[in-house]
């Protein structure tokens, strides 16, 4: 095997990109040197939450993987498969999804965290087809899905910003924002 | 119903992985931030270090110990669905996140007890009170602040 494909490998499974990003999260929320920033980068986290929350629920409440009902790459093509079989149904990408969800809620409120967690999403996204487990379409409409809740999620807590307001105040009450 | 492992092999699996990155996360945004109150060392640079070690020594334990392409950890049922994965994920993520807040805290209090204790200025709110105090040295200030407080009123 490969050196790329042993980094795709690594790349592609449920846990590396996964804990990357979530663990970016800390460094997020805590590690602002302004107090500005600081501010900017906890609305981000409180926007990225409920942006991968929501982005989450298309996939388990609403079932839309089902109503599309595609197969996966490899079980149409011949294709170099190098991770497990996913059972479940192809279209659209459940993981570009909550990839750009991410990258999307953090961009807005801190440009250089976002640009860096769109790239691990990308990279997660394109390690996604590169294995064969989903096609391009898959990724590029699960991005969309992301990308758009994160948005969604952003401008909902902008009108109703007395929510994260009091869950930050609480924070800053108990010392931890 | 047919199970890859149950859900506390899969916890066991995970965790220590969330647990100890988010550990050393956690000493990283302290060291970045000059949140004196929640490092465990002293000087910035050695809390970068600890922090990096805890990260990628973490990791390299989790794909050491298995092939993580070779199989879900996670339950799947008799057609072979995949079920309850990501709530088990989620679940295992914000228990090692949360217990490594906590053993932060807890941590970071006892080893800058004296350091910090003697600088207390005390004015500041958030997170900014970490930067001179630790984090139990500022909730029992608040919690006593509270009390006082409490007793003027009752007094009137």
């Amino acid at each position: 095997m490969s050196v790329f494909d042993r980094f795709m490998r690594l790349v592609v499974d449920d846990w590396f990109v996964l804990t990357c990003v979530s663990l970016s999260m800390i460094i997020i929320w805590l590690g602002a040197r302004s107090l500005s920033q600081r501010e900017r980068n906890q609305r981000a986290v409180w926007d990225a939450a409920w942006g991968v929350g929501i982005s989450s629920l298309w996939f388990h409440l609403i079932r839309i993987n089902e109503i599309f009902d595609r197969a996966r790459p490899f079980e149409e093509h011949t294709v170099n498969l190098l991770t497990y079989m996913r059972t479940d149904q192809s279209f659209p990408s459940e993981a570009a999804a909550v990839g750009f969800a991410f990258a999307t809620a953090i961009w807005i409120g801190n440009r250089r965290a976002g640009i860096a967690l769109g790239f691990l999403a990308f990279l997660w996204a394109f390690a996604r087809v590169y294995c064969g487990i989903h096609y391009p379409s898959d990724v590029i409409i699960g991005a969309l899905i992301g990308i758009s809740t994160s948005f969604l999620m952003h401008f909902i807590w902008r009108i109703l910003k007395f929510a994260p307001d009091s869950f930050i105040k609480f924070m800053q009450w108990v010392h931890l924002a | 119903m047919v199970t890859a492992s149950s859900f506390w092999d899969y916890f066991w699996q995970y965790f220590p992985l969330v647990f100890f990155s988010s550990l050393g996360m956690l000493q990283i945004a302290a060291a970045r931030a000059d949140l004196k109150g929640l490092t465990f060392l002293k000087r910035p640079l050695p809390c970068y270090l600890f922090g990096a070690v805890a990260i990628v020594g973490a990791f390299i334990w989790f794909y050491a110990t298995g092939d993580r392409n070779a199989e879900p950890l996670i339950s799947i049922d008799e057609k072979g669905k995949l079920f309850f994965g990501e709530t088990q994920t989620f679940a295992t993520f914000m228990a090692g996140a949360f217990c490594a807040l906590v053993a932060t805290l807890l941590v970071s209090s006892v080893v800058n007890a004296r350091i910090t204790s003697s600088t207390d200025k005390g004015a500041h709110y958030g997170l900014d009170a970490l930067k001179e105090t630790t984090f139990f040295q500022a909730i029992t200030r608040d919690l006593a602040k509270g009390v006082r407080h409490f007793s003027n009123l009752i007094r009137g």
